[in-house]
């Protein structure tokens, strides 16, 4: 039985493909249409989970919606009745898309696919829960979705058990926690569903204590009750009616707006610390209140709040759960994958059968194709003979300040790179943090990069959660590292002595495990810088071409793709400048 | 063959202006009667449609969630 999840028109559309309940492929859209957070209908996306088991649409039993679209529209219409004349701008902005495109899924399947069997929609945030529960090694869980907004419900919480899942609670539109953390990262000058987790690695920056003065303010802005319900005040919001987020009563009490371009100081810090700090209370009231109510130890939790791995590191520690599960795609992107969980699941009452434990389910490509690509632009290569060559060599280029390019088997799900497609270097160097600035990331200094470790390692240098929880594989835990090690591995180290590790076990991905095992021999310290394999402003390559076309266009050193070697320096007829490009 | 093309890339821009000003009048036309009417209802019947309530008293925020158990349907 075959079941297609699609997520799209709002945050990163995606694909997932059930095959008997168990996930074959998944995507999201940006990666084929090299546009970041692309959230058009996910034609590629479809296109290549069909091609990856070589079925066609018509062969699907069933294609399943992430949101009632109807439901939402209502509120959309609702939020234009509230706030009339005022929303007329918004009005004309969004509407269109969602007479000609939005509200025509069934349309949009037959044109599209040619598909014109069963479509199911199911509530948002019930795919929310179900990308989470119905993936994870539990047999029953409590449930915490926090989001933007879905239709109307913006937090939810719920018990699932066996396949019977329930949302038991809400919280709808206006308030909303996410929107809260969307509409700060607005008045920061970052963008709006796209770097909100640069807000939250600026917060260590800032006064982490109550006697931080926006601390106090912040906490007007938002009422929380004992049993972690919440509200907000919305006289601090135009969200509601406008397309920016903030109102002028915001930026009385705080303080200009920051400009994307302007420096940041000291007051930016500040509230973004406080944000965090209130962000996790917020978060932290639910799951004590969602305990009290389920009384179960197991924790599933999703909805782009869940990627804030800062408040994740700190959960099991805050509160009375003792084993926690959140996916890579734990977002938007993640929902499609979580319709077509809760069709085979719930709606068809189909035992869970399946549990997600890496993010491997994009595209991959063969050494054929590889060497294909690569003679036919006339690229110069070398080829590994063995696995062990290539981890002896690749180990000590990264020791001796080179920058790789790593893209290996198939492409991760969910926004970050897990050794499938990352670059990665020397943690140790204390210039390197300003060498991948230079060479390639561009970005901002304060944002330290993140490291990748081997789980068995993880404890030797991380105050993490024991046993290490299955979330810190996919980046979505920020723990302390360990002191003695802060001074060893500088450039992953952050201000306040945390690191946004991710841990791999040798059998989600033996090549990347043996890599950081063999630079550990040398180094003495096992831990490699891993960062996302992409031109600033660009989603991660899923391509060979797009790997060769950012190693060309950066300063990446090496690229490894399989056993293919290419050097930089070997392929000057190709080199170009990326920034002169770059859009974010 | 310049000029001819030229001449298309024009007229194709005109028509996306025209398109993009009969567009706004439409919407504005549908929003000022549609949307502006029911607002008049709205606020007659003392109808809340979105609850901005922020500190009313009230001991919790949480409601209850009211499942959509058809699966066809968008609504
Ligand atoms: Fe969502």
């Amino acid at each position: 039985m075959y079941i297609l999840g699609i997520s799209c028109y709002y945050h990163d559309a995606s694909a997932a493909l059930l095959k008997d309940g168990v996930i074959v492929a998944a995507a999201e859209e940006e990666r084929f249409t090299r546009k970041k957070h692309d959230i058009s209908f996910p034609t590629n996306a479809i296109n290549y989970c069909l091609k990856e088991v070589g079925i066609s649409a018509d062969k699907l039993d069933y294609v399943t919606f992430y949101e009632k679209p109807f439901l939402k529209f209502e509120r959309i219409l609702y939020q234009h009745i509230t706030m009339f004349p005022r929303s007329f701008w918004s009005f004309y902005k969004t509407v269109p898309s969602w007479v000609n495109e939005r509200l025509r899924i069934r349309r949009m399947l037959k044109k599209t696919l040619k598909y014109d069997g069963k479509v199911f929609f199911v509530e948002h945030h019930q795919a929310h829960a179900a990308s989470s529960y119905l993936i994870s090694p539990f047999d029953k869980a409590a449930l915490l979705t926090v989001d933007g907004v879905g239709e109307w419900a913006t937090t939810t919480f719920g018990y699932a058990k066996g396949t019977d899942l329930k949302i038991m609670k809400e919280i709808n539109f206006p308030h909303s926690l996410g929107l809260l953390y969307s509409a700060v990262t607005a008045y920061l000058g970052f963008k709006v569903n796209n770097s909100e987790y640069k807000v939250m690695g600026l917060s260590p920056y800032g006064n982490r204590t109550k006697s931080n003065p926006y601390y106090a303010k912040m906490r007007k802005l938002i009422d929380i009750k004992p049993d972690g319900s919440y509200a907000l005040d919305m006289s601090y919001f135009v969200y509601h009616y406008k397309m920016s987020m903030p109102s002028s009563k915001f930026v009385k009490v705080f303080g200009p707006t920051r400009k994307w371009s302007d420096p940041l100081t000291k007051r930016h810090k500040d509230i973004s610390a406080a944000l965090q700090m209130v962000t996790e209370e917020a978060i932290f009231a639910m799951l004590n209140s969602l305990y009290k109510e389920t009384k179960c130890t197991n924790l599933c939790i999703a909805g782009g709040c869940a990627l804030n791995s800062v408040a994740n590191g700190k959960l099991l520690r805050n509160t009375p759960f003792k084993k926690i599960y959140i996916q890579p795609s734990a977002g938007d992107g993640g929902t499609s994958m979580g319709a077509a969980l809760y069709t085979y699941n719930v709606i068809l009452g189909k035992k869970k059968r399946y549990v997600l434990t890496d993010a491997f389910f994009g595209p991959q490509f063969t050494d054929r194709q590889i060497k294909k690509f690569l003679d036919r632009n006339k690229i110069k290569y070398t080829q590994f003979k063995s696995d062990k060559e290539l981890v002896k060599t690749v180990a000590s280029l990264i020791k001796t300040e080179n920058v790789i390019g790593w893209f290996q088997g198939r492409m991760e799900w969910g926004p970050r790179a897990l050794g499938a497609r990352s670059i990665l270097s020397d943690p140790t160097n204390p210039k390197m943090q300003d060498i991948l600035n230079l060479k390639v990331k561009h970005r901002e200094k304060f944002r330290p990069f993140a490291p990748v470790i081997c789980a068995d390692d993880a404890k030797t240098y991380f105050e993490c959660d024991e046993p290490v929880p299955v979330p810190t594989d996919f980046m979505l835990m920020v723990y302390p590292i360990k002191k003695f090690a802060r001074s060893k591995v500088p450039s992953i180290t952050h201000v306040d002595g945390s690191g946004r590790l991710q841990t791999i076990r040798r059998k989600d991905n033996q090549l990347y495990y043996d890599l950081i095992k063999e630079f550990g021999k040398i180094s003495k310290i096992p831990i490699l810088i891993n960062t996302s394999f992409n031109i600033r402003g660009e989603p991660i390559v899923c391509t060979p071409f797009h790997a060769y076309r950012c190693m060309m266009g950066t300063g990446i050193d090496y690229l490894v793709m399989n056993r293919f070697f290419i050097g930089r320096a070997d392929n000057p007829q190709h080199m170009w400048d990326s920034e002169s490009h770059a859009k974010d | 063959m310049n000029f001819v093309q030229g001449v298309k890339d024009g007229f194709k821009e005109f028509g996306e202006r025209v398109t993009s000003v009969v567009n706004f009048v439409l919407l504005l036309i549908v929003y000022v009667i549609g949307v502006g009417i029911t607002t008049i209802l709205a606020k007659i019947t003392k109808q809340k449609l979105l609850d901005f309530s922020f500190k009313d008293g009230r001991d919790s925020y949480w409601v209850d969630h009211k499942e959509e158990v058809d699966y066809t349907k968008q609504f």
